[in-house]
């Protein structure tokens, strides 16, 4: 292991051995091994129906808080965000491709906002029936054309609210 | 040539269980023999303990120790057998904002949810053949931050590579005419929102 002390001698820079690669040699994995694991993926069988519904069960639970007047702060953003990462998260390893589409927009929506008002709960929900629709109808796969307009439309609703809401912004000047 | 995996200890943490399940069955078919799970933060920990794996993927949100908290805790705590083992973080989260305060905990790769075969694959590559030094400061003890420029990094999406051929697709079959109905009438209903 060498260490070595940077210039104002308070930060340590640290190698350690590289074990690991001792132990599995050189040449990485051929293409057919990836292709392989990625068949495995595509072809696994799992119901993610019953993950998604308790998911949404819970997203469900939180953004009623919202609506029933509750403190509109960051745990309660959290709250919200959770079960939002699952689907989207979860929704496209497990074949519900829209679903984790849908999930991603309104997670990155949340995630730029400072605070859920009133044109962000619409959108939110918005989000939220669109996905109980997906579910419900068991509307696996990417939904094809329509399934991308659709995407686009959310996608659109969300740069109108910033448009509309240029002060409610998370992301850090410059990001 | 190929890598021989065989050899290397690899420890899977995910509360989901099919996520688990997945997840370990792709590292076996890369040829990774020893693979060990964990539905939770605690129960990895003391695997780590006893199996001091060569490298360790886990979730983020699990209760009641998440993924950060374990990576501090193998990080820091003196009982874990090798401090600057290898912790690849697989979330649905991707914003820079998370991406960094996962680095601040000390994850060294970030595996954005949902991910193909070739993600996960090349997190492997990455940490076999370019693995990051350590930085100790006092306030932070992890891998550099600075390896490369792509802490915004999301991940290919699956729908950029499949947007052509998606607009080629017009539904054939009952249950996709059914589908379509369904997403036509929601894209129509969304067009008013934040108007």
């Amino acid at each position: 292991m060498s260490d070595e002390k940077s210039s104002t001698g308070k930060v340590r820079f640290i190698n350690p051995p590289n074990t690991l690669k001792i132990k599995v040699g050189t040449g990485g994995l051929n293409d057919a091994t990836i292709k392989r694991s990625q068949s495995y993926i595509n072809d696994v069988k799992v119901d993610f129906a019953p993950y998604a519904k308790q998911y949404l069960e819970e997203l469900e639970k939180q953004s009623a808080l919202l609506q029933k007047g509750a403190q509109n702060n960051a745990e309660l953003k959290e709250k919200i965000i959770a079960p939002i990462m699952q689907l989207k998260a979860h929704g496209g390893m497990f074949k519900y491709q829209l679903l984790s589409d849908v999930a991603d927009i309104a997670l990155q929506f949340l995630e730029a906002i400072n605070e859920i008002n009133d044109d962000a709960s619409n959108i939110l929900n918005a989000h939220k029936n669109t996905m109980k629709i997906i579910v419900k109808n068991n509307l696996t796969g990417n939904g094809g054309s329509e399934g991308g307009k659709l995407i686009r439309e959310l996608d659109k609703a969300c740069k109108r609210y910033f448009l509309k809401h240029k002060k409610n912004s998370a992301i850090p000047k410059g990001r | 040539m190929s890598y021989t995996l065989n050899k290397a200890k690899i420890l899977i943490v995910d509360d989901m269980k099919p996520m688990l399940a997945l997840t370990q069955s792709v590292l076996k078919i890369f040829g990774f023999k020893n693979v060990f799970v964990a539905g939770g933060g605690e129960e990895a920990f003391e695997i780590v303990c006893k199996e001091d794996p060569d490298i360790v993927i886990t979730d983020w949100m699990m209760s009641p120790m998440d993924g950060l908290e374990l990576a501090s805790v193998i990080r820091r705590n003196p009982a874990a057998p090798n401090p600057y083992v290898p912790i690849i973080m697989m979330t649905g989260f991707s914003s820079r904002l998370r991406v960094e305060n996962a680095r601040d905990k000390g994850i060294t790769e970030f595996l954005v949810k949902p991910f193909s075969s070739q993600d996960l694959y090349k997190r492997v590559v990455q940490i076999i053949e370019r693995p990051r030094q350590f930085v100790d400061s006092g306030t932070f003890f992890g891998p550099d931050r600075r390896r490369k420029a792509s802490a915004d990094y999301k991940g290919p999406r699956r729908r950029g590579k499949e947007e052509k051929e998606e607009e080629n697709n017009t539904p054939k079959t009952e249950e996709q005419k059914r589908a379509a109905n369904i997403l036509k009438k929601l894209h129509e209903e969304t067009k008013n929102i934040s108007n």
